[in-house]
């Protein structure tokens, strides 16, 4: 039997809802230490990284989302009981009490910032022939590091369009949301060029879908998607 | 199907909104790299294992970055209970 954690809060704040349901359907409770409560659910051994798994793991950490913005954990901290997870509360206590300070009243919204990645490599490679892949196979070892030269000048070349378009949708959005804390989730998707992260106050979800909705005028070949709101998993 | 829908109808304040033809692997992609790369990384006395990850319903290129952060991540806690995965 072990304990797995899904999210930290204040103790005192609304526990999980006795109906709540956890990872495979397990009960979700709280342990309370340290001016902290985390909630965990007893499980027979740790879950694997399962699509529905993490589902299930992020569905708790949005229900505490629902009444009090918590400390998101990441997936895979168990404990093999109460103690030794009380212990690392204790432990920490401080670090995780000026965390949920600074992300109270806040949420996390994303946005996805899709792109043509093949017009993209066009452009770059209208810009810069020389790094047009050569039409044979290479033939000897000079000409095999050579073209290795080429794919990663290319690659770099790429990645830099891909943040300048980054850049200029956080533009856009800052000028609506200018207090926002950003940050760049890392998603390795070909048809995006990245995918931005914002803490915003609760209140102001609305004001980013809008702000999202502007960019798209600003920036028009930027395909922009809005998710959230989420609990604060990219600023902890 | 919409983001949204992969979520139970009852979670507050879900929205997801997309002004173009959208991709609803987004959510998911999205969802795997928040739940596997981010968050607090609270060290426990037991990993989860990464070994024989279902890779049917993930991009393989995501699923691939977030197990490999959980590998470094995970396989220098203390106890480990995975089952040689990691």
């Amino acid at each position: 039997m072990i304990l797995h954690a899904y999210c930290i809060r204040r103790a005192g704040e609304p526990p999980p809802d006795a109906a709540a349901r956890g990872i495979g359907g397990a009960g979700v409770a709280a342990v309370e230490e340290a001016g902290l409560a985390a909630w965990v659910s007893a499980l027979d051994a740790p879950p694997p990284p399962e699509p529905e798994r993490l589902r299930e793991h992020d569905r708790v950490v949005r229900s505490a989302l629902s009444t009090a913005t918590p400390l998101p954990l990441r997936y895979g901290a168990a404990f093999r009981g109460e103690d030794a997870l009380r212990a690392v509360l204790r432990g920490r206590a401080a670090e995780l009490l000026a965390a949920l300070d600074r992300v109270h009243g806040r949420v996390e919204m994303g946005l996805a910032v899709g792109w043509d990645a093949a017009a993209a490599r066009e452009r770059v490679l209208a810009a810069r022939p020389d790094l047009r892949p050569p039409p044979e196979k290479p033939a000897t070892g000079r000409a095999y590091l050579e073209s290795r030269r080429r794919e990663h000048a290319l690659d770099a070349a790429l990645r830099a369009e891909a943040g300048s378009l980054l850049d200029r949708v956080s533009r856009a959005l800052s000028t609506a949301l200018p207090d926002a804390e950003e940050a760049r989730v890392p998603i390795p998707q070909p048809d995006l060029a990245g995918t931005l992260a914002h803490l915003v106050l609760r209140e102001q979800a609305s004001a980013y879908r809008a702000a999202a909705h502007a960019a798209t005028g600003a920036v028009p070949e930027a395909d922009l998607r809005v998710s959230g709101p989420w609990a604060p998993y990219s600023f902890v | 199907m919409s983001p949204g829908s992969e979520l139970p109808p009852g979670d507050p304040g879900w929205e997801a909104w997309s002004p173009g033809s959208g991709d609803e692997s987004y959510s998911l992609v999205e969802l795997v790299n928040r739940v596997l790369d981010k968050g607090v990384v609270l060290t426990g006395d037991v990993t989860i294992s990464v070994a024989g990850v279902d890779l049917v319903y993930l991009g393989l290129n995501a699923v691939l970055t977030s197990v490999s952060t959980a590998r470094r991540t995970l396989g220098r806690t203390v106890g480990r209970d995975d089952a040689g995965g990691g």
